[in-house]
C-alpha cells in the first residue's frame, strides 16, 4: 500500500496529499471512494466531505504551527550559539593577550627564585615595577574575563533545553504521522478485497478511521505551550529577592 | 568554618559553573542532580543555603522548596531559584512555595556572589 505520509494542500477547492516519497495515494481519490462507499441514508457525501475538509484544515494548521515552533527554536538556538561563540572568542583572546604579557615576567621571577639574591631581586623588582603594576591591573581584567566565560559557558544548559524541546516536537510530529499512516492503511483496506463487506460495517470503519485522525488533530491542538527558555542572547538574567 | 551551599541542577555544566563560582569565594558546595537527590542530601547534612533549578527530572525546584520548607531545619534557610524561567506566574508560584529569591539564567558570577553574601555572609 502506498503510504499516506505526506503534506496536505488545498487545491481547486479540494484537499490533496503530496507524499514525501512521491508514492502516496491521492487523498482526493480516497475521499471519492469514501463518498461512494458511504450509504446515503446515514452519512451523506456532503457531511463526510465537510467533516474531512474541517479535519484536514485543522491538521494542516497544526502541522504548520508545529513546524513554525521548531523553526523558531532553531533560530533562537542559532542566535544563542552565535552570541556565545563571539563573546567566548573575545574572552579567550583577552586571556591569551594577558598571558603573553605575563609569561616573560613570570619566567623572570622564576629565574630569581633559582638565585635567591636579595639585592638582585630588589633591582629586578624595581626595574619591572611597571610590569607588576600591569599585572595587578590585568588580574582584575583576567577575573572579569573568567567571569564572562562562566556566564557564557551556561549556554550549554540553555541549548540543551531547547534541543530537548525540539526533540519532543519532532517526536510528536513523527507519532502523528505514524498514526495517520495507520489510519491510511485502514482506510485503504476498506477499498481493497472487501467486496463482501456489508454497508453498515464499511460505514463504521470509515467513521472509525476519521475518528482516529480526529484524535490525532485533537492531541496536536491540546499540546501544552512550552516557554521555559525565552533567552535570545547570553546577557545575564535578572535577580530578584522576595 | 565555610558555609555550605547545596547546588541543585540536572545540567552538569551548570553545576560546574555554580560550584566554580562559589568555591572560588570560599564556600563549600554540595551538588545534587535533581530535586529528589537534593531532598536526600539536605536531610543528611544541614546546609546554609540552597540554590535550585526549576525544571529537573524526578522532582522540580518548586516541589523541592515545598518539601524542604516542611522540615524544621529548613523553615528559615534561604532558598534561591536559578532557572531559565522568568514568567511572573511561575515566580509567584515559587514565592508562594517559600523561595527567598529568583535568579534567571545565565547568571553573572559577581551578582550570584553578591546575593549569596547578602543572605548568608
Amino acid at each position: 500500500m502506498a503510504g499516506l505520509l505526506g503534506l496536505f494542500f488545498f487545491n481547486d477547492g479540494v484537499w490533496q496529499l503530496v507524499s514525501f516519497g512521491g508514492a502516496g495515494a491521492g487523498l482526493a481519490s480516497l475521499f471519492r471512494k469514501a463518498v461512494d462507499a458511504a450509504p446515503s441514508d446515514s452519512v451523506s457525501a456532503e457531511s463526510l466531505s465537510a467533516l474531512l475538509n474541517t479535519l484536514l484544515q485543522r491538521l494542516s494548521g497544526q502541522f504548520h504551527s508545529l513546524l513554525k515552533e521548531i523553526r523558531s527554536d532553531l533560530l533562537q538556538m542559532q542566535s544563542l550559539l552565535q552570541d556565545t561563540s563571539e563573546k567566548l572568542a573575545r574572552c579567550f583572546s583577552m586571556l591569551d593577550q594577558q598571558d603573553r604579557v605575563h609569561r616573560p615576567l613570570v619566567a623572570g621571577l622564576k629565574g630569581m627564585e633559582m638565585k635567591p639574591n636579595v639585592s638582585e631581586i630588589m633591582t629586578r623588582v624595581m626595574k619591572e615595577g611597571a610590569q607588576i603594576n600591569q599585572i595587578t591591573h590585568d588580574d582584575a581584567e583576567m577575573q572579569s574575563s573568567v567571569n564572562r566565560a562562566v556566564l557564557l559557558l551556561q549556554f550549554e544548559d540553555l541549548a540543551a533545553q531547547l534541543m530537548a524541546r525540539m526533540i519532543d516536537r519532532v517526536q510528536g510530529a513523527e507519532t502523528t504521522l505514524q498514526t495517520l499512516h495507520r489510519a491510511a492503511l485502514e482506510w485503504n483496506a476498506l477499498f481493497q478485497g472487501n467486496g463482501a463487506m456489508l454497508p453498515d460495517e464499511r460505514r463504521c470503519r470509515i467513521m472509525a478511521a476519521i475518528k482516529q485522525i480526529e484524535s490525532v488533530v485533537d492531541a496536536l491542538e491540546k499540546r501544552p505551550e512550552v516557554k521555559s527558555v525565552l533567552q535570545q542572547d547570553m546577557n545575564p538574567g535578572s535577580v530578584e529577592l522576595f | 568554618m565555610a558555609k555550605i551551599i547545596l547546588a541543585v541542577d540536572d545540567s552538569i555544566s551548570m553545576r560546574q559553573m555554580v560550584s566554580f563560582t562559589l568555591k572560588s569565594a570560599g564556600y563549600e558546595v554540595v551538588e545534587a542532580v535533581d530535586g529528589e537527590d537534593a531532598a536526600e542530601k539536605a536531610k543528611m547534612e544541614t546546609v546554609d543555603l540552597i540554590l535550585t533549578d526549576q525544571n529537573m527530572p524526578k522532582m522540580d525546584g518548586i516541589t523541592l522548596i515545598q518539601r524542604l520548607r516542611s522540615l524544621p531545619q529548613y523553615v528559615n534557610k534561604p532558598i534561591l531559584m536559578l532557572t531559565t524561567e522568568s514568567g511572573e506566574a511561575i515566580k509567584a508560584k515559587g514565592r508562594a512555595a517559600g523561595a527567598t529569591g529568583w535568579m534567571v539564567k545565565p547568571f553573572d558570577p559577581d551578582k550570584l556572589l553578591a546575593v549569596v553574601k547578602r543572605l548568608i555572609g
